[in-house]
């Protein structure tokens, strides 16, 4: 019986270890194109009150949905501004992957579109890396 | 005469800034290096945020440290949860002062500019030398420094002692527009 929890044992905790290393070795570009399920907001609601809506995200994979207010390639970065539809001082900075480029050259300015990417935090706008442009979702 | 006198007036408002003005840089870009024999380590954030008030030439920087990009996911975990362990101090903000900076003068000038530099909950006193580009109201701020890990009081585990530099390169670049707040 000992035997068997101890194998039990050395089980999970070569699982999470494993599950553990993996995680800090995934390319975050593949964590957020993997990610299906994630919590969809308006720009306006990431802007208005962070602390309140969605401070405790940062780190987590999340769908934007705003107007496209700037399309630029600053520092060599591609980089998409989205505005809300009831703020204008404010933004979410979006941080594209390479591999939306193409995408990006279609857009215009105050063209509705949804992108997912990792929230890192709130500065004068909201931050986000590793995008990429998606399909709308849900909301909560 | 008169004519000549207001034509210029209406172009020198058109030109020189409102000494009330603030500007804004919300991409600034903020790399590092830390050079060793063993390893070489980079890390970019392209998210930077930088006001200046071109009045009396204060400047505030603020940057998230969990943006700082690094080529390998396992730098970026030692970096955010054991050096600078972004989670209880997620910002770096550096406040200071250009020093006999003339926003009206185009073209390039070479300034140094003073500050403190939080980082890790631990603030330090910095001057830096910055070359600042005046085109027609647009500046750019670029420069390079150096400073050191321990000032931070960041600690290295020995075992990666070989592979972090003790004295880390900083290089940045801002580009300013106007500020509406």
């Amino acid at each position: 019986m000992k035997s068997k929890i101890l194998f039990i044992g050395v089980v999970v905790f070569s699982l999470l270890t494993i599950t553990t290393l993996i995680r800090c070795q995934l390319d975050p570009d593949q964590r957020v194109s993997d990610t299906r399920a994630v919590n969809s907001l308006l720009v306006d609601q990431l802007i208005l009150d962070p602390s309140e809506n969605s401070s405790h995200l940062i780190g987590d994979v999340i769908a934007v949905d705003g107007l496209v207010d700037e399309v630029n390639y600053l520092n060599d970065r591609a980089t998409i501004i989205l505005r809300g539809y009831d703020t204008e001082k404010k933004a979410v900075i979006c941080d594209m992957q390479e591999s939306q480029r193409g995408l990006m050259d279609s857009l215009e300015v105050g063209q509705a579109i949804t992108v997912k990417g990792v929230l890192k935090g709130f500065l004068h706008d909201v931050i986000l890396l590793n995008c990429i442009i998606s399909n709308p979702t849900n909301h909560d | 005469m008169i004519k000549q006198f207001f034509a210029l007036l209406l172009i020198a408002t058109a030109i020189l800034p409102d000494s009330n003005e603030k500007i804004i840089a919300r991409q600034g870009r903020v790399s590092f290096f830390s050079y060793t024999t063993v390893e070489n380590i980079q890390a970019d954030n392209n998210q930077v945020l930088s006001i200046i008030d071109l009045e009396d030439g204060t400047i505030a920087v603020s940057m998230l440290m969990n943006a700082f990009v690094f080529e390998k996911a396992l730098m970026k975990g030692h970096f955010n949860e054991s050096y600078v362990e972004s989670d209880l101090y997620p910002k770096g903000i550096f406040e200071g002062q250009i020093i006999d900076f003339d926003p009206n003068q185009q073209g390039e000038q070479i300034k140094m500019i003073d500050g403190v530099f939080t980082m890790h909950g631990v603030p330090n006193e910095l001057s830096i030398k910055t070359k600042i580009e005046n085109n027609n109201g647009t500046y750019v701020l670029t420069g390079t420094f150096e400073t050191l890990v321990e000032d931070y009081d960041i600690k290295v585990p020995p075992l990666l002692s070989k592979n972090i530099s003790d004295r880390i390169e900083v290089n940045f670049r801002f580009e300013f527009q106007p500020y509406e707040n």
